[in-house]
């Protein structure tokens, strides 16, 4: 059988060919509401009540109080309830608005990182920098957040794998997906729907905190479950995650500040029922943090029992989020954490 | 490897740029290599498993064809059907079977020995076993000749678009297309991809995003209060409704790419208006397949009414069988045997009407009320299909009575707001603009017949929304587990 004859497009005999009109005006309607996208800035796309929103509120509403801050608290909502700004400030005999919480809900380590290098004129005088790692924080498997997905690098995008992988890929290519489904919600935020308002605001303390949660049933081990099951699904520790603290080390440093890394302790029910399902998934997150703040020379500290820090169940609002009396506690805690550690003095 | 994965388009694009240039013999080749290669990335293992029955199967048919003695015809039919039916109840139902007798020994007081096999059902057994003793009993009927070439044969039974999750093949449509040289057309491809385009949105912006709710209601039917139950069961019955036809369209769209056209595996079954109705439209190729294979060998309708009935649900309780080693999916079936049973009883002496009524508002009051009772019907009766034990389905089932059990002071299952909006848009979409334009013009293509402004519009929307909610997490196929 000659190689004519099996390459002979046989399967095309009377195929005519027309031109894909309607395929065109689709990908043209398309790529033109990339463009369009891609051509408004984003202030146009955030709505109060995003990621974007979030970092948006951070950089107008909170750190245009703050002249120029000494200690910077960086990572989630479990670090943004723990610590009174105004508090540290008077423990550690600072001038007020020395300290600046910027924690953010379910914040990523490359959205603080995002949030250093967006307000580095201001946050690059500090001399301290408090940074929250949670026991999800070193792992791709939960949700990377819309921020990332939208502005994570090339490089990084490629390094992931599977559909992690393929999704960020797309994300890179198609702007669309986070941009069109912000854009209800920008629209409706921009008309002053209040559902689409951000609901956080600074306090007399400089705390950053959402209006009063309704009373949840914290003990309720089901809800523990639910969330264990969630920072743990698809659990992997991810070099890129790891390379995001790398990269802040690097600029807090580079700026002559120094950066200290924090695991808060959960409430010791929930610490119980990871210790009980997701021991090995734990094990491996102390252990890839460990081995970073080693090779970087970073200070770490790990709670991983309220105790440790003077704290116990009736201080936190549910598995892991202190309460305001817990908060007191905690940033008195840190307070003599850091005079113990003269981390506030010139080396 | 699905078709809501990455890995799988770019196989399938690697494949049809070859697929395209090569001559029929070859491209059949090609596909049996590709068939096997995409079935052997779940587990390779089982590949002997479907080539040994492939085999297996192209020798019987052609013994049966050759032999012109009746009784010899019937020993090799018999022994593709026992073989194939063996292997299927081995390694789907073994364990099934053996905990069940020993469940039932034990509530007798006596005590047997447990045992088990630590048996991984291989992937799609259920859809390519069906697939192979259609194609011996078809032959042994006269239906359609033995295949020529085992090649052709084995590509046929392993065609990696429906090979996990159907349509079920039947030998006498689709080996003649591998037999012969097949022809791609314009329309064809326009078609295919516009079905493809379908199924990729029924799975991904429907199913998958409808998806959470109905596992959170089905898990913990406890913590919700009858709306919730209510909601997270009507989720469930959409969700799998676009699931399976999502797959479906989505095979259907790339066999019509290569020239293949595959059977119609679903029409619009939730517009039926009555359950008889439902089982022609719904999973056609299963419903037709029971229906030449076990209703009628039983003797169908011939043999008076109570015959009929009890064919009837026999038929559905097997069917229910076929779809998992469970109680939950034999009470399923078991049902829609009854329900069956109960129609045909109800329309005795009556000619069916011709549905959709075409004439006045009443009748289509009527018709319309019948379409939703019939739809609240087969989503009451998915209870049983998915939760994971039966004490569950009946939890659900007594949960979703708002008077029977104390109001839930707390609902421990919260639905994420954002994806409650955009399933139920997602929904809407599908309704306007795919299910309803389908059933009307009576086309799984209709939005192609659009004037071009308007399905460039409907196209581009549905395209948009794909982007918009794509989540690509690769939420399995629920059929996948058949």
């Amino acid at each position: 059988m000659s190689r004519s004859f099996i390459l002979n497009f046989e399967s095309f005999e009377g195929f005519t060919p027309r031109i894909p009109a309607t395929l065109l005006c689709v990908a043209a309607v398309i790529l033109g509401f990339e463009f369009v996208s891609r051509l408004t800035p984003e202030e146009y796309l955030v709505p109060g009540n995003s990621r974007q929103g979030e970092i948006a509120f951070m950089k107008h509403d909170v750190l245009s109080r703050f002249e120029a801050p000494q200690i910077i608290l960086l990572g989630s909502s479990r670090i943004r309830r723990a610590v009174v700004p105004k508090l540290l400030d008077e423990k550690l005999d600072l001038p007020r608005n020395s300290t600046v919480n910027l924690g953010l809900a379910s914040g990523r380590i490359f959205e603080a990182l995002f949030l250093y290098e967006a307000n580095r004129e201001k946050l690059g005088a500090a001399k301290l920098v408090v940074l929250n790692i949670d026991e999800w924080q070193l792992s791709s498997g939960w949700h990377l957040g819309s921020l990332y997905e939208m502005h994570a690098p090339w490089r990084e995008r490629l390094e992931f794998s599977g559909n992690l992988r393929s999704r960020l890929v797309l994300d890179g290519l198609f702007t669309l997906r986070h941009k069109l489904r912000l854009l209800p919600s920008a629209l409706s935020h921009r008309f002053g729907h209040k559902s689409d308002r951000l609901q956080l605001s600074i306090d007399a303390n400089n705390q950053v905190l959402p209006p009063l949660r309704k009373s949840r049933e914290i003990d309720d081990m089901a809800r523990y479950i639910t969330e264990m099951d969630a920072f743990y699904s698809n659990f992997e520790i991810s070099p890129v995650m790891q390379n995001h603290i790398e990269q802040l080390s690097i600029q807090i440093a580079a700026a002559g500040g120094k950066l200290v890394l924090m695991q808060l302790p959960n409430r010791a029910m929930y610490q119980k029922e990871v210790d009980r399902f997701k021991k090995d998934e734990y094990t491996q997150h102390i252990k890839a943090l460990t081995e970073l703040a080693n090779r970087l020379g970073l200070p770490l500290f790990i709670y991983n029992q309220p105790s440790e820090c003077g704290l116990n169940d009736a201080n936190f609002e549910d598995y892991g989020h202190m309460n305001p009396a817990g908060a007191q506690i905690f940033t008195r805690f840190l307070a003599e954490l850091i005079r113990k550690e003269k981390w506030l003095q010139k080396p | 490897m699905l078709f809501n994965t990455f890995n799988f388009w770019i196989f399938f694009a690697v494949v049809f740029a070859f697929y395209c240039a090569l001559n029929h013999r070859w491209q059949n080749r090609l596909l049996l290599a590709a068939s096997y290669y995409f079935y052997g990335c779940w587990d390779y293992r089982f590949l002997s498993l479907i080539a040994f029955t492939t085999l297996a199967d192209f020798y019987i048919g052609a013994k049966i064809a050759k032999t012109s003695e009746p009784r010899q015809k019937k020993q090799w039919l018999l022994l593709s059907v026992v073989m194939n039916l063996t292997l299927l109840g081995f390694f789907k139902y073994f364990n099934f079977f053996v905990e069940s007798a020993q469940t039932l020994l034990s509530n007798a007081g006596f005590h047997p020995a447990a045992w088990v096999l630590e048996i991984v059902v291989p992937p799609a057994i259920s859809f390519y076993t069906f697939h192979e003793i259609s194609y011996t009993v078809d032959v042994y009927r006269g239906h359609v000749k033995p295949a020529r070439g085992l090649i052709d044969f084995a590509a046929f039974i392993s065609f990696f678009p429906q090979l996990v999750m159907g349509p079920i093949g039947r030998a006498s449509w689709q080996l003649p297309q591998f037999e012969n040289p097949r022809r791609m057309t314009w329309d064809g491809w326009c078609d295919g991809t516009a079905l493809i385009l379908f199924g990729l949105f029924k799975k991904l912006c429907v199913a998958d995003l409808l998806a959470p709710m109905a596992t959170q209601t089905f898990a913990d039917p406890a913590g919700c209060s009858p709306a919730t139950l209510l909601f997270g069961l009507y989720c469930f019955s959409i969700q799998i409704y676009t699931d399976f036809s999502g797959y479906t369209d989505i095979a259907r769209g790339l066999a019509k790419l290569m020239g293949f056209e595959l059977i119609e595996n679903f029409n619009h079954p939730y517009f039926s208006a009555n359950i008889t109705e439902f089982w022609r439209r719904w999973h056609i190729s299963l419903s037709t397949w029971l229906r030449d294979y076990l209703y009628l060998p039983l003797g169908g309708n011939r043999f008076g009414a109570f015959k009929t009935y009890r064919n009837l649900f026999l038929t559905m309780f097997l069917g229910g069988l076929w779809h998992g080693a469970a109680w939950t999916y034999v009470i399923w079936g078991s049902l829609h045997g009854i329900y069956l049973a109960l129609h045909k009883y109800m329309l005795r002496g009556t000619k069916p009407a011709e549905i959709p009524p075409k004439d006045g508002f009443k009748n289509f009051s009527l018709y319309l009320l019948k379409v939703i009772f019939t739809f609240h019907l087969v989503t009451m009766t998915w209870i049983f299909f998915q939760p994971r034990s039966l004490s569950l389905s009946f939890q659900y089932l007594a949960g979703l009575w708002p008077f029977g059990l104390p109001m839930q002071s707390i609902e421990r299952v919260h639905f994420d707001i954002e994806t409650v909006s955009l399933a139920l848009w997602s929904v809407a979409a599908l309704v306007f603009l795919i299910e309803i334009p389908q059933y009307i013009r009576r086309d799984h293509c209709a939005m192609r017949r659009w004037s071009f402004a308007l399905k460039t519009v409907g196209f581009a929307t549905l395209t948009l929304w794909l982007i918009m909610t794509r989540e690509i997490e690769n939420v399995p196929f629920i059929y996948f587990k058949f």
